[in-house]
């Protein structure tokens, strides 16, 4: 649950809808056109080095097939993001077992034991052995995969979605860490954390950084469309930089403007303690995020701060639904804000982190904005 | 939904008794090891620029070599072709040339056809060879007796005969020496095909309740008689025919010309050369053609342009596909991938 965005395409069924279905189907088919014609196309005029025509049913099969298996697993590797030594054993083991197999299913052995079933007597070594076939097979994968690369790439660069960039923040800030020389190997660590394919966050925490919600950061991870909202944000930052100094040099997320929420002063109350008033962002579209923060205070050895979060929903549409990746991350346990009016308890944190992911990977929706990120 | 987290469970070490006794209640909580806990050392490899447009330059680069080196190599390949007529003018061979014959619009890959064999018999099993398999139908038996070798693969064995002179200047024809082994697969000659029995040499015992292919000349028995080891099943005309083509218009090795001991002398040196048919199989019911070629051959076989042209095209596709890719990142990538967070 650390990046609660990332569960958002399978809620929008981005993932598999008809149109992806479609776009598979559509590979599929235009795999299957390549590798008939393009050993069609070779070996109808082929012979072995020793004369022999290959242009014989039983070649034409084991190239077509291996060529296939060989296809189809370039193309699991391109969508495998995580090769741990399971994934390594199965795909070459996958590999293995076929071309095992196949020269099983062609030895004298088994053609001897039941003649009639296994006819293609020494077919696999005849036709592997050709430097043709491996031409064959070899132009046959780089034309089925360039193009699905080429996509793939291309997607990649110009829309990334979350869960890319999230990955890709991962790479880099480990390679950075390997830089320093720690463990000198491009490898990373899982941690327990819920969301099963990426990285957790135990070794970032551990390492003792301090981040902070910079407008540099903001600006980084904002992508080019979602602009107003964080030229708002900078300059009131940089306004009320004198006004709110807050203890730990965290920054507030806005600024104060207009009245404040009906219901941020119970989280004051709830606390006891002297906490800000909320600060307020006007948001362009329907929704207002605002954030209270309250200072540090002991609690036994620990320290604690509170933050709340409200989410005030200016109109309602029976298809809204909020979504906040703010999250705290402490030392020892985790826990994330969801819900509006929810309060956020961190005990034995030393550090708050509060990232607040205003990125908008993708236009908001034509219907009524559902998903709005701030 | 928020996790819940309870701070009991925090500090619950798996198996660790507490007050000890049965009351205490064992952990749910996996082992801390780092296959349980989804930290095994990995790969994670991304698609950045750095890696997919090197790696689609190295492509374009490799393949458009690899594809000029083909095409060339192919286009040294001499090849002859003749459609059955008498007399041509052949070219200046150095090697070893190799002498097929094509047939056109025969489908030996007709599903029916490719299945009407009987291996086990093919094999030299003696209870096939007096009892074949039902596939062959309607070519199982002919008189009363089981055909050897059943099916309609092989009773539609080519039978013509080719042969190749060399009309010498002062008049005389000169026979070239056409070599008829060493044409098919070595499994196929050595371990695919023998005779019943085991036995090479009294073949016309070993077939005797047996009756020829219908649409044979002669028995099978009696394919070489010159030669006991390319005679009866493992006859190579026979063994090379059947083992089916995929295609429509296909070759087949018939011959082989053995080039000449000194290197020096060409193989079939120029001049005219006639080539005598003994026509026998008839191909004008299915409005078929058959045609004799001669090839020699390189470590990439005979002539066989598509491959190389093929590799030049790809490679230069995937060249031209790096550039445009370069040059769409280098306009519209978006570069704040990486998050760089400051201390």
């Amino acid at each position: 649950m650390e990046y609660p965005k990332l569960y958002e395409p399978g809620q929008l069924n981005l993932l598999f809808n008809k149109r992806e279905f479609f776009i598979c189907i559509a590979q599929g088919i235009y795999t299957s056109v390549v590798l008939f014609f393009i050993p069609y196309g070779v070996l109808s005029h082929a012979t072995q080095s020793n004369g022999v025509p290959l242009a014989d049913y039983q070649t034409f099969a084991v190239t077509t097939a291996t060529a296939l298996v060989i296809v189809v697993s370039v193309q699991i590797a391109l969508d495998m993001g995580y090769w741990t030594a399971i994934n390594h054993f199965f795909i070459w083991g996958s590999l293995g077992t076929y071309f095992t197999i196949l020269f099983a299913m062609h030895s004298s052995i088994l053609f001897n034991i039941f003649p009639k079933q296994f006819h293609f007597l020494g077919d696999a070594r005849n036709t592997l052995g050709q430097p043709v076939v491996w031409l064959t097979i070899a132009l046959a994968t780089i034309i089925c995969i360039a193009p699905v690369l080429a996509f793939r790439f291309l997607k990649l660069d110009l829309k990334p979605q979350l869960s890319d960039t999230v990955r890709y923040t991962q790479l880099v800030l480990q390679k950075k860490r390997n830089a320093l020389g720690r463990l000198g190997r491009g490898r990373s660590r899982r941690s327990g954390y819920a969301f099963a394919h990426q990285e957790g966050f135990g070794e970032l925490i551990t390492s003792g950084k301090n981040m902070r919600l910079s407008s540099l950061a903001l600006a980084t991870f904002a992508s080019r469309h979602s602009s107003s909202w964080i030229e708002t944000l900078r300059r009131k930052k940089h306004a009320n930089n004198t006004q709110n100094t807050p203890p730990t040099g965290e920054d507030s997320a806005a600024s104060s403007q207009g009245p404040p929420l009906s219901t941020s002063s119970s989280a004051a109350g709830e606390a006891g303690q002297a906490c800000n008033e909320p600060v307020l962002t006007h948001s362009p579209d329907d929704i207002a995020l605002s954030v209270i923060r309250c200072p540090e205070r002991e609690v036994g050895e620990s320290s604690t701060r509170t933050v709340q979060v409200n989410i005030h929903l200016k109109t309602s549409s029976s298809r809204n639904c909020i979504q906040i990746n703010c999250m705290q991350v402490n030392i020892h346990k985790y826990r994330l804000l969801y819900n509006t009016g929810q309060r956020v308890d961190s005990v034995g944190a030393q550090k708050l982190i509060l990232w607040i992911d205003i990125k908008r990977t993708f236009p908001p929706r034509r219907k009524n904005g559902r998903k709005q990120n701030y | 939904m928020a996790s819940s987290y309870n701070a009991k469970d925090e500090d619950h070490h798996p198996g660790s008794v507490g007050s000890g006794g049965p009351g205490a209640v064992k952990s749910k909580k996996p082992d801390n090891t780092a296959f349980k806990q989804q930290r095994l050392p990995a790969w994670q490899p991304i698609l950045t620029a750095g890696t997919v447009l090197p790696a689609f330059f190295m492509i374009g680069l490799i393949f458009i070599p690899i594809g000029i080196g083909l095409l060339v190599t192919s286009n040294n390949i001499k090849e002859f072709e003749v459609q059955y007529q008498s007399s041509f003018k052949a070219l200046h061979f150095l090697h070893n040339v190799f002498m097929y014959y094509g047939l056109s619009n025969f489908y030996q890959n007709h599903r029916r056809y490719v299945k009407s064999r009987d291996d086990s018999q093919l094999n030299g099993d003696k209870s096939s060879l007096l009892n074949p398999s039902k596939e062959c139908e309607p070519y199982r038996t002919s008189d009363k007796k089981p055909i050897a070798p059943c099916g309609a693969i092989a009773n539609s064995l080519f039978n013509d005969t080719l042969e190749l002179f060399y009309n010498h200047p002062n008049g005389s024809r000169i026979t070239i020496h056409l070599v008829k082994t060493g044409i098919a697969w070595w499994t196929d000659k050595h371990v695919k095909f023998r005779n019943p029995a085991g036995n090479n040499n009294n073949l016309s015992i070993v077939f005797q309740d047996t009756s020829k292919p219908v649409n044979w000349h002669k028995p099978v028995y009696e394919l070489d008689p010159s030669d006991p080891e390319n005679n009866g099943f493992i006859n190579e005309d026979f063994i090379v025919w059947m083992r089916t083509a995929a295609l429509p218009t296909f070759r087949k090795l018939y011959r082989v010309i053995q080039k000449k001991k000194d290197n020096m002398t060409p193989t079939l040196p120029p001049g005219n050369y006639s080539l005598e048919v003994t026509y026998n199989y008839p191909v004008r019911s299915f409005d078929g053609r058959k045609r004799m070629i001669l090839s020699t051959i390189s470590w990439m076989g005979g002539k066989n342009p598509f491959l190389g042209i093929a590799y030049i095209t790809v490679g230069s596709v995937c060249f031209f596909l790096g550039v445009v890719l370069l040059i769409i990142h280098h306009k519209y990538g978006n570069r704040n991938n990486n998050a760089d967070i400051p201390n």
